[in-house]
Parts: structure tokens; sequence; C-alpha cells
């Protein structure tokens, strides 16, 4: 019976003892998987911090070569539908309305050329411009990646660049940076005027391919000569790119509200 | 800056930016500046006036169109031909139009009334003429200045460019350029086998040059006082086997040229401080080259740089708080600011890119650096930012270009360009352009070789 006895107090023991162990065992796993994220993350941070810049050799392009770059009138197809998108209501009365005249790369040639060039020879004319212009024999778009790479120290995007939605957010904040400093361009006031504390903000509705279906005065600046260079930037810094997938929607809405100077 | 940055908070910090409600708010930032229109009618000529004095008049009037077409950021100003007395009132030479000055856009108009000077009893003694100025702003119907100048037939230039700079001034509340001159270099006069360049100094837009220094020797690095009296310059004089390069000033006012430094190797690349005390110069006589401050009175010398690598070519801001210069301590030549006061205090890289980057200049407002980089075997001229961000480049496709120097407003930009001739053979001249790299024009033709170009503060 003793033995007995003396046989289940050790099992019972070792049951505990096992028990402990393993508690122990799991607390301390616990807590060293935390710190071992955490040091990772630190890491993951520091390297981050360090690596985030991209390289950049000296600028190809001069100020006045990205300047006419980005003067390059927006090459779009010909509008033969009327706005299908219906504007939200909107509470301003001082509304802006104008078409856009839609423009092909073809004409902008034309434009930049004193003689009046036949359509048969449109395609030589395009190889001419291209050998004599090296502005214009790089695509536009790759253009402004050379732009990007060559003329700017810029932080990167993201370490991993995994994520879709990162990715999604980049290109909304890429495309409303790009609307800004367009408008930018073209925001302009005399010199009695530049010094004034003056504000005010325009309601800018845009069609999906990006052209303005109108403009309304959000805020006032109460000064009207004022508001109207805030409206007149906009106008010449359009027809704007075609919104992105994640904003194309609220283009129609009217949920862009630029603020002149915030 | 600061309004750029709040612009870029706004757009971070609005919660909805893209979320699906709300406004997507964002701020464009500061207005650029937008040309003012400006007519300026031929001058009104009051009594008599003799040949040399009619085409004296017609000079001023040129110029003074001409100097303004410097600012065309600034102003727009419509051709001559077509103002002839327009927008002034018949009654009055000096009573605008204001209506029909407002209805074409004209932000303000210059009217300039020429009187024949006549001195003594037996009639005209002189040639000079007097011209009253006013200047009108359309806007507010203001007048912002009025003034009486007389214009000697020997210095027609230089009076216009003042009056110039006073109408300029009563707009913008500071001074432009027209007052301003450039020192440079010049190896006109050399020949086979003995090169030798001398100090010039001419007006702004290349006019009225005249030799300062007559060394028969290689002058280089010329620097300007701010009140313009002295000028300092290194000297490179070979004799046999030995070669000095010794640092001179030259006083503007009364001729005297004087040694200022002759320490062992370099003595070169000097610049004023502010308060024109001192200068900031490159010494070797340690074995290595770095920047000192020279006392001008007490003639001594304090370190600024204390590094293994050669630090030379300084350049101090206008507050005198900052200086910057070319170093290779990257194990290439970059370009570096620093703090002023003890040695080594804040130094701070602040070019990363480019094989070889040379002559870095501060702006004015201290607010950019330009400098010359070699780049597909040919010097061009960038910008940065003081901070180290907005690299920017300004010349391509123009020959070598070397040496910016910012003008007294930091609109401008003198500079050297190269241009080859043949194997053997190149021109050197100096062109200007504004802060932006838009090219104005040549200011130097048919004068050798001209180098180191230094604009007036």
């Amino acid at each position: 019976m003793n033995g007995r006895s003396e046989f289940s107090a050790d099992l019972n023991s070792l049951l505990i003892s096992l028990a402990l162990h393993l508690a122990v065992f799991g607390i301390l796993w616990a807590v060293g998987r935390q710190w071992l994220n955490s040091t990772v993350n630190t890491n993951i941070e520091i390297i981050k911090s360090s690596v985030r810049v991209d390289l950049v050799s000296m600028p190809k392009f001069t100020l006045k070569e990205l300047e006419a770059i980005q003067d390059l009138p927006h090459v779009e197809e010909t509008v033969t539908k009327e706005v299908v998108e219906k504007a939200p209501e909107v509470t301003d009365e001082k509304d802006v309305t104008f078409k856009t005249k839609a423009t092909s790369f073809d004409d902008f040639l034309n434009s930049q050329s004193n003689k009046k060039l036949k359509l048969k020879k449109k395609v030589e004319v395009k190889i001419k411009v291209k050998k004599e212009n090296p502005l214009f024999g790089i695509n536009k778009k790759e253009l402004e990646k050379i732009i990007h790479a060559g003329n700017k120290i810029s932080k990167g995007i993201a370490l991993t660049g995994d994520s879709d939605a990162d990715i999604k957010k980049v290109e909304s904040e890429k495309y409303i940076t790009g609307l800004i400093s367009r408008i930018k361009r073209y925001w302009k006031l005399p010199s009695y005027l530049i010094d004034e504390d003056l504000n005010c903000a325009i309601r800018v509705f845009l069609k999906k391919n990006g052209n303005i279906i109108k403009l309304s005065i959000f805020e006032s600046s109460g000064v009207k000569e004022y508001d109207e260079k805030a409206l007149d930037a906009i106008k010449k810094a359009g027809p704007y790119d075609p919104l992105v997938e994640q904003i194309a929607d609220r283009g129609a809405r009217g949920d862009f509200v630029v603020g002149f100077p915030l | 800056m600061k309004l750029l940055i709040c612009s870029i908070c706004l757009i971070l910090l609005s919660g909805s930016l893209f979320g699906q409600t709300g406004f997507i708010r964002m701020g464009v930032g500061k207005a650029d500046l937008e040309a003012d229109r400006i007519a300026i009618p031929i001058p009104l000529k009051v009594g008599n006036f003799s040949v040399p004095q009619s085409m004296a008049i017609k000079e001023i009037y040129e110029i003074l169109v001409e100097d303004f077409s410097y600012y065309k950021k600034d102003f727009e100003i419509l051709a001559p031909d077509r103002l002839p007395y327009m927008h002034i009132k018949r009654s009055n030479f000096f009573e605008p139009d204001y209506k029909s000055l407002s209805r074409r856009n004209f932000s303000y108009t210059f009217h300039l009334r020429v009187k024949s000077l006549v001195l003594g009893k037996n009639g005209p003694k002189t040639q000079d003429i007097k011209v009253d100025a006013r200047v009108y702003r359309v806007r507010d119907k203001k007048l912002l200045l009025e003034k009486e100048f007389v214009i000697s037939s020997g210095k027609i230039r230089k009076g216009v460019h003042g009056i110039g700079n006073d109408i300029y001034t009563s707009i913008k509340n500071k001074q432009s350029i027209f007052n301003s001159k450039i020192l440079f270099v010049s190896d006109q006069g050399s020949q086979r086998g003995h090169q030798i360049k001398e100090l010039f100094i001419m007006d702004f837009d290349g006019r009225n040059s005249r030799q300062l220094s007559r060394h028969n020797a290689v002058v280089v690095s010329p620097a300007i006082s701010h009140n313009r009296e002295m000028i300092a310059y290194t000297v490179i004089k070979k004799s046999g086997r030995k070669k000095t390069v010794d640092l001179y000033m030259h006083n503007l006012r009364t001729g005297r040229m004087r040694l200022l430094s002759n320490r062992p190797g370099i003595n070169s690349g000097a610049v004023f401080t502010p308060d024109d005390k001192s200068l900031l110069l490159t010494l070797s006589y340690s074995g290595n080259a770095e920047i000192y401050q020279l006392n001008l009175k007490n003639k001594r010398i304090t370190p600024l740089t204390k590094h293994y690598s050669d630090d030379v070519d300084p350049s101090i801001s206008r507050d005198g708080r900052m200086y910057t210069f070319l170093s290779n301590r990257s194990g290439r030549a970059d370009v570096y600011t620093a703090k002023m006061g003890k040695a080594e205090s804040g130094v701070k890289r602040i070019s990363y890119v480019g094989k070889f980057n040379a002559t870095p200049r501060y702006s004015p407002n201290g607010k950019y650096i330009a400098f010359s980089s070699w780049v597909d075997n040919r010097f061009d001229i960038y910008r940065i930012n003081s901070s180290g961000t907005g690299l920017v480049r300004l010349t391509k496709n123009f020959g070598s270009n070397e040496d910016p120097s910012f003008s007294n407003d930091g609109q401008f930009i003198v500079f050297t360009s190269q241009r080859v001739l043949s194997r053997t053979k190149a021109i050197q001249n100096l062109y200007i352009m504004d802060k932006d790299g838009e090219i104005l024009g040549r200011l130097t033709k048919g004068f050798g070789n001209c180098i180191s170009p230094r604009w007036t503060h």
C-alpha cells in the first residue's frame, strides 16, 4: 500500500513539475518571440531609414527643358461623346463651366511648325522632329520617368512593395501630386497681390479622362481678382491626365478641392 | 518652402484623402510673380537741342528700355515704336491716361521729360541733359517716383543706369542690377610664349570695360569688396624655376596696389566677408590647401578648415554666417558648406554626384549655391539649395560652362562659356543667364579669353 501511494505521489510531483516547466517554457517562448519580432521590426525600420533613398546622377535635363516637357499638351483621343457622369449639386452660385478643346499630338506638332503640313506627310514630319529635338524623340511618360530618376533624390516608396493597398495609395498620391504641380505652373499673381495674406479654394469636377467638367469657388478670398487668378490657373493647367482607378469616381463628384495657396 | 511643406502636410493629414468620402483637399503653395506690363512712352523734348543732344536723348530712351528688358520675368515692355506718346493726356505730359492704360492691362508707366541744360550767359556751354522722370502705378493712380537727373554727355550710360535703378527701386523696393559691375580676367594682350592675364571691370551689360591691373603676369581669382573700394586678386609669376602665387590688394579709390599675402605655396581664391574687414582665402603654406580668414587690419590668419584633404575656393553668404567651399575629402571634388567661426565648424557635404565639381558660389540671399560640374566631357552649371536639396541643371549644349557668379540681386548669373574653334584653338567669353538658366546673351566679344567673372555686391 505504502509503495503504491509513494508511486502515486511521485507521479503527481512529476506531472506538476512537467506542467510548471511547460508553463515557464511557454512564457519564455512567448516573450522571446515578442522580443525577436520587435528587434526584427526595429532592424527593418533602421534599414528602411537608411536605404530609402534612390541614388541619382547629375540631372540630364535643364530646368528649361523640364518646363518644356511639362508644357507639352496632354495627348488624348478626340472626344465624341457628351459627359456621361452627372456632377452632383453644388451649393455655390459662382460656378464656372467651360469646354476644353481636345488636341492630338499631330495637332501639337503642327502648331509648333510655321508651315502647314499635309496629312500625307505626317509620318515624315514626326520622324524629322524626333531627330531635331531630343525631347520629342522620347515618349512623354518615359521622359517623366527619367525626370523622376535623374533630377530628384527622392525617398523610396516602400521596403517590400508587396502591399496592393500601398501601391494603390501611392498611385493616388502620385496623381494628386502631379495635379498640384501642374496647377502650380500656372498659379501666378501680379506684384500687388503676391504678398497679400489671401486664401481661396476651388472645387474641381473632373471627368475620368481628366477633362474639366466645371469649377466652383469653394472658399472665396474676398478679392475677386485673386479668385479669378486661381480659376485661371486650374483652367490653363487642364486637361489633366486620366484619373487613376482609386479616385476615378470622385472626380465627377467634385471631391477635389484645390487651395490657393493652402 | 514653408507653404510647400504645409501643402504636403495638408494632403497627408486629410484623413479622408483616399477614402471614399469627403473632399480631397490639396494646396498649390505660393504663387509665382506675374510679369508687370510697363508703358515707356518716348521722352518729351522741351526746348531746343543740338544734334548730339538729340542723339543722346534717343540713346537715353534705348538704354532705359534695354535695361528693363533684362527683367523680362518681372516686366513686359511693349515695342517702343508702339508707344510714342499714347496713354498720356494731351493737356499735360505728366498726366497718364489711366483709363486707356488700365484697359490694356498696364501696371506701370514711366514718363520722361528732357530739357537742354543751359549754362552761361552766351548760350549752351554744355551738352548735358536734364531728365525729369516720373513713375505711375496704374492700379491706384499713384505717383511712385518724381525725380530730376542730369545726364552728362560723356556718361550717358551711367546716368541712365542710375535713372533705371531709381525707377526699379520705386516699384520693387529693392536695388536692381543696373548700377552693378562685373570684374573679370582677360588674356587680351598675350603673346606667343608669354601668356598674360590682367584684371578688367565692366558694366553689368558688358559695356564700359577698363583695365585695372598691369602686372604683365597671370592674374586669377579676383574679388571685390562690398563697398566697391577694394579688389583682391592673385598674381602668378614665374622667374626661372621659381613660381609665386601671391595675393594683392587694389584700392579703387586711391588706385594704390599692395602685396597682401606672399606665404609659401598658394595665396589664392580670396573673397571679402560682408563687413569688408577680412578675407576668406586658400593658403597652402602648411603643405595642405586649407581655408583661412585673413584679418585685413592686423593681417592675422585664422584657420576655418583643418583636414588632411585639400579645401579650396571659398564663397561666403551675404549674412556672413556660412561659407561654401570645394574639398576632395570625399575622394573627389565636392561642394561643402560650413559655419563661420571655429575650424571645421558645421561642415556639411552638399554635392553627392558629379565626377568633378568646381567653383561653388553663394547666391546673395544664401538660398542657392551655383557650381560647375564635369559631365559628358565638359563643364556645365548646376544650382543646388544651400541645404543640399533641389539640384537642378542650368546649362546644356552651350559649350563648356564654368565659374558662375550671382548678380547683386540674385536674379542673374554671369559665367564663362568656352567654344572650341579648332583642335588647338578655343575661345572663352562671358555670358549672362537668369537664375533659372535662361541665357540672356553674351557680354564680351573680341576681348580675348575672358575668365573668372565676379559680380559686384
